[in-house]
C-alpha cells in the first residue's frame, strides 16, 4: 500500500524526534558546534541538525551513523516487552501501555537508517580526508547499503527493519 | 532548508523541555511495561515447551505446558490452537470438545487451519466458517 511520506513522518514522528537526537548527541560527543537544530516538522527534511565542520572520519562515521545505533537500540529495548505477547504468544489483547509502547518503539526503529543526506556528507568527509583507515573502507559499501534501504522504503524496509531488530532480544532470551 | 545562523553555537547537551518531558513519560512507560515482562516470559517459555512436547507426540505434557500459558496469559491465541491440536491429535477421543472450546471465539488464519483440520474430527470442521478478508 503507497502511503505518503508526510503522513508516515506524521505518525511516526516519535522517530525523527530520536533520530535528531542522535545526530545532536554525537556531534556534542565529538565536540561538533551545532547551530540549528529542528526536531521535527511539517516539511521535507522533517527534521534536521545544522552543524559546524566535522574533524576526521571517525566524527562524521558517528554523527552520520548515529541514528542508525541508538534507534536501533532504543527500538529493541523499547518493544522488548510488547514482543512476547504480540509476535510469540499471539495475545488478542494487551494492555493499552504495551500498544503506546509499541508505537514509540517501532516509530524509533522505522528512523533508525541515516538520510540519503546524512551519507552524503559521510562520504564527503572520507573522500577529503587524509587519513585512510578502515572507516575509508567500508565508507563506500555502508553508504550504498543506506541508499539501498532507503529507496527499499517505498516496500515498507523501514517498517520491516523495526520488526525484525525487536526479534532479537526475544529470540536470544527464548534461546 | 532554512539558512543557519552560525554566529550562534547551541550548548552541548541541552535539550528542550519538551524533549525532557516526553523521554521522562517514555522513560516510566517503559519501566511500567518491564513489570509485564516476567509474566510474559514464563507463557512464551511454557509455549516453547509445549509445542516441544506435542512435536514428540507426548500430548499430557504439551496439554500441561499450554494451559500453564493461558493460565497467565489467557487471550494467547498461540497456546489456544495448540491446545487444540493437542486434544484432536491424542487418542483419548472423548476430549475433542476441549479442543473445540478452545477455538471459540477466534479467528484462525489459513496456515493454522491448515494443521487443525488434518487432526480435527470432519463432524467438527462443519462448525466453522470462511471469512473473507
Amino acid at each position: 500500500m503507497l502511503i505518503p511520506g508526510w503522513l508516515i513522518s506524521v505518525a511516526t514522528f516519535p522517530g525523527i524526534i530520536v533520530h535528531e537526537i542522535a545526530h545532536r548527541f554525537f556531534c556534542d560527543i565529538a565536540k561538533v558546534p551545532v547551530y540549528s537544530i529542528c526536531y521535527f516538522r511539517f516539511g521535507n527534511p522533517a527534521g534536521y541538525v545544522t552543524h559546524g565542520e566535522v574533524k576526521g572520519i571517525k566524527n562524521a562515521f558517528l554523527i552520520s551513523i548515529g541514528p542508525l545505533i541508538i534507534n536501533s537500540l532504543l527500538c529493541m529495548i523499547l518493544t522488548l516487552p510488547l514482543t512476547f505477547p504480540m509476535f510469540i504468544l499471539n495475545a488478542e489483547s494487551m494492555n493499552p501501555a504495551l500498544g503506546i509502547l509499541a508505537w514509540i518503539g517501532f516509530s524509533i526503529g522505522m528512523h533508525a537508517f541515516p538520510s540519503n543526506q546524512d551519507m552524503k556528507n559521510f562520504v564527503h568527509e572520507v573522500r577529503t580526508t587524509k587519513k585512510k583507515g578502515i572507516l575509508y573502507l567500508i565508507a563506500l559499501p555502508s553508504a550504498l547499503l543506506v541508499k539501498t534501504a532507503n529507496i527499499l522504503r517505498i516496500v515498507w524496509f523501514d517498517l520491516f527493519y523495526a520488526i525484525g531488530i525487536s526479534a532479537i532480544l526475544p529470540a536470544i532470551l527464548l534461546k | 532548508m532554512e539558512e543557519p545562523t552560525r554566529h550562534h553555537t547551541l550548548k552541548p547537551h541541552k535539550y528542550p523541555i519538551l524533549i525532557k518531558i516526553t523521554g521522562a513519560f517514555i522513560v516510566a512507560l517503559f519501566f511500567y511495561s518491564l513489570c509485564f515482562v516476567p509474566q510474559y516470559f514464563s507463557a512464551s517459555k511454557n509455549l516453547k515447551t509445549g509445542e516441544k512436547y506435542l512435536d514428540q507426540n507426548d500430548y499430557s505434557q504439551a496439554i500441561t505446558s499450554l494451559e500453564k500459558v493461558l493460565g497467565t496469559v489467557p487471550s494467547a491465541k498461540k497456546a489456544k490452537i495448540l491446545l487444540a491440536i493437542t486434544y484432536f491429535s491424542n487418542d483419548d477421543q472423548t476430549d475433542d470438545e476441549n479442543g473445540l472450546y478452545y477455538l471459540q471465539d477466534i479467528t484462525i488464519d489459513d496456515s493454522d487451519w491448515q494443521k487443525i483440520s488434518k487432526v480435527m474430527p470432519s463432524e467438527y470442521q462443519e462448525l466453522f466458517e470462511t471469512i473473507k478478508k
